[in-house]
């Protein structure tokens, strides 16, 4: 047997070792985006419950504020322990608000309503890929890409609106119960292979 | 044709180094601890492959305070990343290379 290292270890073994790590360590990273996803689930179907009332026009006001306080409500005091740069996170969530708020203002309600779900679908895949998640990724980027071709073939704007809100909803809590899930089964030690 | 063993990189060749740029291969940053409890290794074992890895120029080692605690917090360079690809492509062209030997 060909022996590297400390003369006990196969080639095949380090490799395996080296893939063991790199698992938990995607485990690491999996265990913070649940929790932005969990939050924002819950603000998608916010939107869509507030979309039968007349308030629901000011929802996203209020909405945007609560999502980004609820997601520094849940990593406050976290101690992750292998995590990203923080920069790209900052700058892709501030250019989701800003887009967001700039359709709100300039853009007629029509468009506004499918313009949202464009934005946040391909803002949380950027966010998806940054968290080195490509399914998650892949997800919202076509659910944006969707939600356009959608409101181009849709004529009931506010019903599109109410599904799309239904849709988000379920693919962000999906994904987030998910990763939370792989994130519990990724625990150093358990995952150790038993040699 | 060169023995794929010539490119193998004798800094990062041990074990408990690779796995602290493999850690580092899948995010930009990791805890001391968290590399202490995934390569199951004391506090001063990790302390020496951490110098050694940062005097290669493939690790940076961060200090700081959280509260009165100290924090150490490790990433990998440019440099760190590129050797590790490297480190594991010629691993596994040495295993296959064995593997067609064996044949």
């Amino acid at each position: 047997m060909l022996c590297v290292d400390d003369g006990r270890s196969s080639p095949d073994e380090i490799l395996a070792e080296v893939g063991r790590v790199r698992r938990l360590t995607r485990g690491a990273l999996a265990d913070g985006s649940w929790r932005y996803l969990a939050v924002w689930s819950i603000v998608f179907f916010g939107s869509w419950a507030t979309s039968f009332f007349p308030v629901g026009r000011f929802y996203w006001i209020f909405a945007l504020p609560a999502g980004y306080l609820g997601m520094w409500l849940m990593f406050r005091g976290q101690q992750p322990a292998a995590w990203n740069r923080d920069a790209p996170y900052w700058i892709t969530g501030a250019t989701i608000a800003v887009a967001n708020t700039a359709a709100g203002l300039f853009l007629p309600s029509e468009a506004i309503v499918v313009v949202v779900w464009v934005v946040i679908g391909l803002g949380f895949g950027v966010l998806s890929w940054l968290d080195r998640q490509p399914s998650a990724s892949g997800l919202f980027f076509g659910l944006g890409l969707a939600s356009g071709v959608l409101g181009l073939v849709v004529e009931d704007r506010f019903l599109l609106y109410r599904v799309l809100a239904l849709v988000f909803t379920l693919a962000s809590g999906g994904a987030g119960f998910t990763l939370w899930l792989w994130a519990r089964r990724q625990v150093p030690g358990q995952a150790r292979d038993p040699k | 044709m060169t023995y794929p063993s010539r490119g193998l990189d004798e800094v990062i060749h041990q074990k408990n180094r690779l796995g602290i740029l493999a850690v580092l291969a899948e995010a930009d940053y990791a805890d001391f601890a968290y590399l202490k409890e995934v390569l199951d290794l004391t506090d001063g074992n990790l302390s020496r492959h951490l110098q050694v890895l940062e005097e290669a120029g493939l690790v940076i080692i961060e200090k700081d305070f959280q509260g009165k605690r100290p924090h150490t917090r490790v990433r990998s360079t440019r440099r760190g990343r590129k050797a590790l690809n490297e480190h594991l492509k010629a691993m596994q062209d040495l295993i296959d290379r064995v593997n067609k030997e064996k044949r």
